[in-house]
């Protein structure tokens, strides 16, 4: 059959024989370009899936020796001293004013997965002697690590830098047991 | 016309152009023995040039010659016995030869004659010991009666009949005589140049460089008709790697759906595991921030009195206030960014000077203060080392 179409082909014109061949290669170059392109492309995304899976599959591994440390973390903690986000924002209010502050709380937000939940609840105290503001730092850190400061800024108004604001973030965690 | 019929006939014979034996005169010459096929070739065309009436440039000449063969058949027509538009009917003609030429490539038994009979007249080809036949000889058939009746057919038999006796006689040594009625007719090519001619039971196969020496069209012609076939097989060789590579592609486009479907399944499983994975994740660094809030704390008051040691508090004009003072989250659990004024603006290297000194200071970056009013403002962020940062003791129980 080839032998068939290389004598039909040679029979051709020369011009008829330029224009099939050139329409041929033409076609076989754009065919391809295209595959290459979708190769490239399928390669990556195979590549990139291959990665993620092999991370999936890791962390599937590793998942007995992660509920270890979390219970292990768990364990070290003492359930009785750590506080919802309620108990968190009344403990920090009750600290501020055993050191004569008034301390204002803003939202609780909560993090959580499986084990543990982290509630976290900002604090403003308004223009407060250096002294008072200490005890309560200290205070609050005395309640770690059940107690967090997470962040902390402190803001002397002009002309009355004995008297400095502070506003406060502080976390604390819960165990489910 | 069916094109599926007409692939699966095979491919067409050649055209090729059989000219008459009687326009051509015919030689056997003794080529040198153990001559290379080039200067059997220069042999030949010295020896055409001695035997021919005529230059060679007025001839149409080929010739047939085997290696080992100890000489050559030659062939020459004068030109001018074609005409034009013979010629002109050559021009695709894959072979141009007299007809007897279509008979060389048999290989009877030594001593064997072939009567190749034709309208004009009959040929003898006549092998000795060789496979190059060592003679062809050619007689007119008288002209063909005017009036056909039984009398003169009979004649022309026994004319016929007479003509041939006299070319066995005249080879010589004929042990077997094949008489061919029918015209040398080629069938489809084998190879590349080569050719096939079937006379009847006989098949007379001529391989590409025998084809090319019996061919007796001008030389420079032939050349010119040879560089256009190479260039139109080499026309179908692209043509036939690029259908080549089309089938490759379409193949590869099956595997590519293939490979498709393979990694839609990974994905999916990618897909799947996603939920469990993150919650793997999510519990994971949850445990390493309780474990970090455990064991390590934020000290900013304590970062806060490290930053005092060193601050100047000379009293008004000789000092340098906080203004305010704040941790650094994104910057981890030892910086601290304070914005400061001081009515003293030398004071800032000197505090800078001894910050940097200082032990339990890391590194320290001071901007550029800005003046007003003869204060100073500037802001300056400090990292600590961690190992210079106590939490505080705890009380006394």
């Amino acid at each position: 059959m080839i032998r068939t179409l290389r004598a039909l082909f040679l029979g051709r014109l020369l011009r008829e024989k330029l224009l099939l061949v050139g329409f041929v290669l033409i076609g076989v170059l754009l065919w391809a370009s295209s595959f290459s392109n979708r190769t490239a492309l399928l390669w990556r995304t195979q590549r990139a899936t291959t990665t993620v899976l092999k991370e999936q599959q890791l962390w599937i591994n590793n998942k007995p020796a992660i509920d270890r440390a979390a219970q292990k973390t768990a364990d070290s903690l003492k359930p009785e001293l750590t506080l919802d986000g309620l108990r968190l924002v009344a403990e920090v209010g009750e600290l501020a004013s055993k050191g004569g502050l008034h301390a204002t709380s803003g939202a609780t937000t909560k993090e959580g997965s499986g084990q543990f939940t982290i509630n976290t609840v900002e604090f403003s105290v308004a223009g407060a002697e250096w002294d008072a503001l200490k005890k309560f730092y200290h205070a609050l850190q005395q309640r770690a690590p059940y107690i967090a400061v997470k962040e902390l800024a402190l803001n002397a108004q002009a002309g009355r830098e004995s008297l400095p604001s502070l506003r406060v973030r502080v976390s604390s965690f819960e165990v489910s047991r | 016309m069916n094109p599926l019929r007409t692939l699966r006939a095979g491919p067409p014979p050649p055209p090729v152009a059989l000219l008459p034996d009687g326009l051509f005169f015919t030689r056997t010459i003794p080529i040198a023995p153990g001559a290379t096929p080039a200067e059997a070739a220069a042999q030949i065309e010295l020896a055409i040039e001695t035997v021919a009436p005529f230059p060679l440039a007025q001839l149409y000449y080929g010739s047939h010659w085997l290696p080992d063969s100890p000489h050559a058949l030659v062939f020459a027509a004068y030109r001018r016995r074609f005409t034009v538009e013979q010629t002109t009917a050559w021009t695709g003609a894959a072979l141009v030869v007299p007809a007897f030429a279509a008979l060389l490539g048999a290989a009877p038994a030594p001593g064997t004659t072939i009567i190749l009979a034709a309208a004009d007249g009959l040929t003898a080809v006549h092998w000795g010991d060789g496979p190059v036949p060592t003679s062809v000889l050619h007689r007119p058939l008288p002209p063909a009666p005017e009036e056909e009746t039984d009398a003169t057919l009979a004649r022309a038999d026994a004319a016929r009949a007479a003509l041939r006796d006299e070319l066995i006689r005249a080879t010589g040594g004929s042990r077997t005589v094949i008489d061919l009625d029918a015209p040398p007719a080629a069938q489809p090519a084998p190879a590349e140049g080569a050719l096939v001619f079937r006379a009847g039971e006989l098949d007379s196969p001529l391989p590409a460089p025998v084809v090319a020496a019996l061919d007796v069209r001008d030389k420079a012609e032939l050349a010119t008709l040879r560089a256009a076939r190479r260039r139109d097989v080499l026309l179908w060789n692209v043509m036939f790697g690029s259908v080549a590579a089309l089938l490759l592609l379409a193949l590869a486009e099956l595997a590519l759906v293939g490979a498709r479907q393979w990694q839609a399944q990974r994905k999916k499983k990618q897909v799947a595991q996603l939920a469990v994975v993150e919650r793997i994740m999510d519990a994971d660094a949850l445990t390493r921030r309780i474990e970090d809030l455990r064991t390590k704390r934020l000290l900013p008051l304590e970062m806060i009195e490290l930053l005092n040691e060193k601050r100047p508090t000379g009293g008004p004009g000789n000092e340098i206030v906080f203004t305010s003072v704040q941790t650094v989250p994104a910057a981890g659990l030892y910086t601290l960014k304070v914005n400061a004024r001081t009515a003293n603006p030398g004071l800032i290297g000197i505090y800078r000077t001894e910050l940097v000194k200082h032990p339990g200071v890391e590194k320290a970056d001071f901007t550029p203060p800005l003046t007003r009013d003869n204060n100073a403002t500037f802001t300056f962020t400090v990292t600590f080392k961690p190992e210079a940062l106590q939490p505080p003791a705890p009380p006394p129980p």
